[in-house]
């Protein structure tokens, strides 16, 4: 039943698109028959294959850098006052700070190399995995530490045993939400310098038919559910028993 | 504790040393010291027009995307089936980076304040719809069933259980949309045909005035910080009741 209901939310879905684009028009808006041509299409040349992969790589890296300095930076954070006092302005002020701002002077400092791309995709996400871990280290059960400590654990014992699993579900809704922002801005930055993705974006634009354009956003889609979708079935098979968190902060 | 709240000011007031002192030593061409951005900034003399004309596109964006995401967040997070049916496409359709649409939103309106107000609404809709959505389905069955034990009628069910009851997840919905809005504003004004704060900021990088860049970029994060921490004041005054 709910099953049927879902589909049926799809299929209403595609046949108001369909009857929109037919009596708009390709050039306003191409009906899904015709972007299922282009996708195929899309699909057979080699060119445009290859600068999608090559796009994932600067979201791959920048995303890995992310969660390398996000997550113990938010575990700190979390479990220091000091570093908390120190740190949580900053934190407030670029989690809301736009990426799209910054990019004219990213571009003065780094160039539009490659490596433009990678900071764009780390300016953006590292915050959220900060915050998200941040608020899994607060929430860290007082008891359950104060057993650790009261059979005599190491520090490290504690972090491993008691501070890890207990965080697990934060860094995991952290990575997730990273990764949604990483897959976000590497289509803002290539956007701006016109490479990749954004490169293939923009000359789609100029062509008659949005048929095209429509593919191009099917296929980002698809990567980003594609990647959010995967990451949990990484987690799942790293920690099958536990749950994941609500990833609002 | 008197200790601990004072280093958060400590911080930013070392922070913009930092600022100053990389930007001392650093070319001007790539990096400005505090000092002269701020400078900078106070002899920029569009910057309060720009602002106003920033804010109307946010204003205008925000509401339009608010009318529609509150309302359809709330009925998918209360009716079942409505939930079931959108729940995939809007998936689908968030899974797209809003900035992705830009080429698409220049085909349908343009390159100008349309275009600008259509990125700023895709940009905060659907993390204002799955807040609500996610809010509305947690309300706390125990308060609808004593509405309905006392046989209250369904308007004054919505009046005196729903809404209330709804106040405090549509607040951080609003807020969280509002500051993304106003990602999507400074976006919108570079990516489209440069205007307002994005013109100033296309316009200072094209002289390599790292100062400008710099100005606007504060004034940017400025700008959401506030818009934050404004939804948040008025959150905690409207909704006493919430308070421990």
């Amino acid at each position: 039943m709910i099953l049927l209901l879902r589909l049926s939310g799809i299929a209403i879905f595609l046949v108001l698109w369909e009857i929109a684009g037919r009596s708009l028009g390709a050039a306003l808006l191409a009906p899904p028959s015709d972007v299922v041509a282009e996708l195929a299409k899309l699909a057979t040349e080699a060119q445009s294959r290859a600068t999608i992969w090559q796009s994932l790589a600067p979201a791959v890296v920048g995303f890995a850098i992310s969660c390398a300095v996000g997550m113990p930076l938010g575990a700190i954070m979390g479990r220091s006052k000091v570093a908390d006092a120190l740190l949580h302005p900053w934190m407030s002020l670029f989690v809301v700070t736009s990426v799209a701002a910054i990019v004219p002077i990213l571009i003065l400092m780094v160039g539009t190399g490659w490596w433009f791309v990678v900071t764009v995709v780390v300016l953006s996400s590292v915050w959220y995995v900060v915050l998200t871990t941040y608020q899994g280290a607060v929430r860290i059960n007082r008891h359950l530490l104060d057993v650790g400590r009261a059979f005599g654990a190491s520090r490290v014992r504690i972090f491993r045993s008691v501070m890890l699993p207990a965080l697990f579900p934060y860094l995991l809704a952290g990575a997730r939400i990273g990764l949604v922002h990483a897959i976000r801005s590497v289509v803002l930055a290539q956007l701006f310098i016109l490479t990749g993705l954004g490169g293939l974006l923009q000359e789609a634009g100029m062509d008659i038919s949005t048929a095209r354009l429509l593919a191009l956003l099917v296929v980002i889609m698809g990567l980003g559910l594609a990647a959010s979708h995967g990451l949990g079935q990484v987690a799942h098979w790293l920690a099958p028993w536990q749950k994941a968190v609500d990833e609002r902060t | 504790m008197a200790r601990h709240r004072l280093l958060p000011y400590l911080s930013v007031v070392a922070g913009l040393a930092v600022w100053e002192a990389v930007g001392r030593f650093t070319p001007p061409i790539i990096f400005s010291p505090f000092s002269a951005t701020a400078w900078q900034l106070l002899h920029t003399a569009a910057l309060p027009g720009a602002i106003a004309q920033s804010l109307g596109t946010l204003a205008t964006g925000f509401l339009l995307s608010a009318i529609v995401a509150v309302p359809l967040g709330f009925a998918m997070g209360r009716v079942w089936w409505v939930r079931e049916m959108f729940h995939p496409i809007l998936t689908g359709l968030y899974a797209i980076p809003p900035v992705a649409f830009i080429p698409f939103l220049i085909v349908w309106f343009g390159l100008f304040v349309e275009s600008r107000i259509a990125i700023v609404v895709i940009m905060c809709f659907f993390e204002m719809l799955t807040i609500a959505s996610a809010g509305a389905a947690t309300i706390d069955r125990r308060l609808l069933d004593v509405a309905r034990s006392f046989s209250a009628p369904r308007h004054r069910t919505i009046t005196a259980v729903l809404i209330p009851a709804s106040m405090p997840f549509l607040f951080t919905a609003l807020r969280v949309g509002l500051v993304r809005a106003v990602a999507g504003v400074i976006t919108g004004e570079l990516l489209l045909s440069p205007a307002n704060l994005g013109k100033i900021l296309v316009d200072s990088a094209a002289r390599f005035n790292t100062a400008g860049i710099l100005g606007i970029v504060a004034t940017v994060a400025l700008l959401g910080l506030f818009v934050q921490q404004g939804l948040l004041w008025l959150e905690r005054h409207i909704l006493r009741w919430e308070r421990p």
